[in-house]
């Protein structure tokens, strides 16, 4: 297991507003900043934040200028987010709905075993939260 | 490192044609089957699929389901982190002999990954780079 690589496969969002959403993120779902490259103008050209050793990136949307063909992605993100326990699911609901989230689906054990919710974040991506860990070794 | 944990950031797509999202994407990427919940009429209720190590989820587009479900169809992105130069060349080939849409054409980027970026079928962006940007985190 550890010649297994790290995460390869990472979520890539655009935000209008990408510093608001590093914050609401850090402070809601407590994800960390890893690497933020500061743009123009209060913009962030990149940013990886860090949770449970897995990261998302993420950067402003760049308007008009032609190139960036990420930013059609903005608003438009969902992402699944595997817990480690279920008392860290029933905090991030928690500070979820304390923080004015939206709940797109409130908190359930679901059918699948896991102990999960979906919220979406001020720019309607989604966000997934849930023990059900799809990588876990089958038994 | 041993103790790092698996991935736990996963991104999560949805399609049209999910059966063929799936075969597209072995052919060009090399990404292979994890778990597969086939759906009635054709559809896939729900994918796990993996390369090296992780996986991205994806499932049919579904008509009877709230907006939010489909929130990411013809919008998702993600990057993909490449073990070598010589894997992004060879599945760069793969996609421009498949006629994929290049969006970036291969090049040696200023922050030094050798990287392309491409539209699926259904317009989804596929970065491919050697970038790797777990690698000096402890």
């Amino acid at each position: 297991m550890s010649e297994t690589p790290r995460q390869t496969i990472i979520p890539a969002l655009r935000y209008a507003d990408a510093p608001a959403a590093i914050a609401w993120l850090c402070g809601t779902f407590g994800f960390n900043e890893h690497f933020v490259v500061p743009g123009q103008d209060g913009r962030i050209d990149h940013a990886q934040l860090e949770w449970r050793g897995s990261l998302v990136m993420l950067g402003s949307q760049r308007g008009v200028d032609g190139h960036d063909f990420l930013s059609h992605t903005a608003g438009h993100g969902s992402v699944s987010l595997t817990a480690e326990s279920d008392a860290q699911v029933d905090e991030l609901y928690a500070r979820a709905q304390a923080a004015g989230a939206k709940i797109m689906v409130p908190i359930e054990d679901t059918d699948y075993g896991s102990h999960a919710f979906t919220a979406a974040d001020p720019e309607g991506n989604m966000w997934h939260f849930g023990t059900y860990d799809p990588l876990a070794p089958m038994e | 490192m041993p103790n790092a944990p698996r991935q736990t950031v996963i991104p999560s797509l949805r399609y049209d044609d999910a059966p063929a999202a799936i075969a597209w994407l072995r052919e060009i990427f090399g990404i292979t089957e994890h778990f597969i919940a086939p759906g009635e009429n054709g559809r896939i209720d729900h994918a796990q699929l993996e390369w090296r190590g992780s996986l991205i989820m994806l499932g049919s587009v579904d008509p009877k389901s709230d907006v939010w479900y489909d929130l990411s169809r013809r919008h998702g992105s993600v990057n993909l982190t490449a073990e070598s130069a010589a894997q992004v060349d060879e599945i760069y080939a793969r996609a421009q002999a498949a006629g994929a849409t290049i969006m970036q054409p291969l090049e040696d980027t200023g922050y030094g990954s050798h990287a392309f970026t491409l539209a699926d079928p259904e317009g989804n962006l596929w970065y491919l780079g050697t970038y790797d940007a777990l690698a000096d985190t402890p």
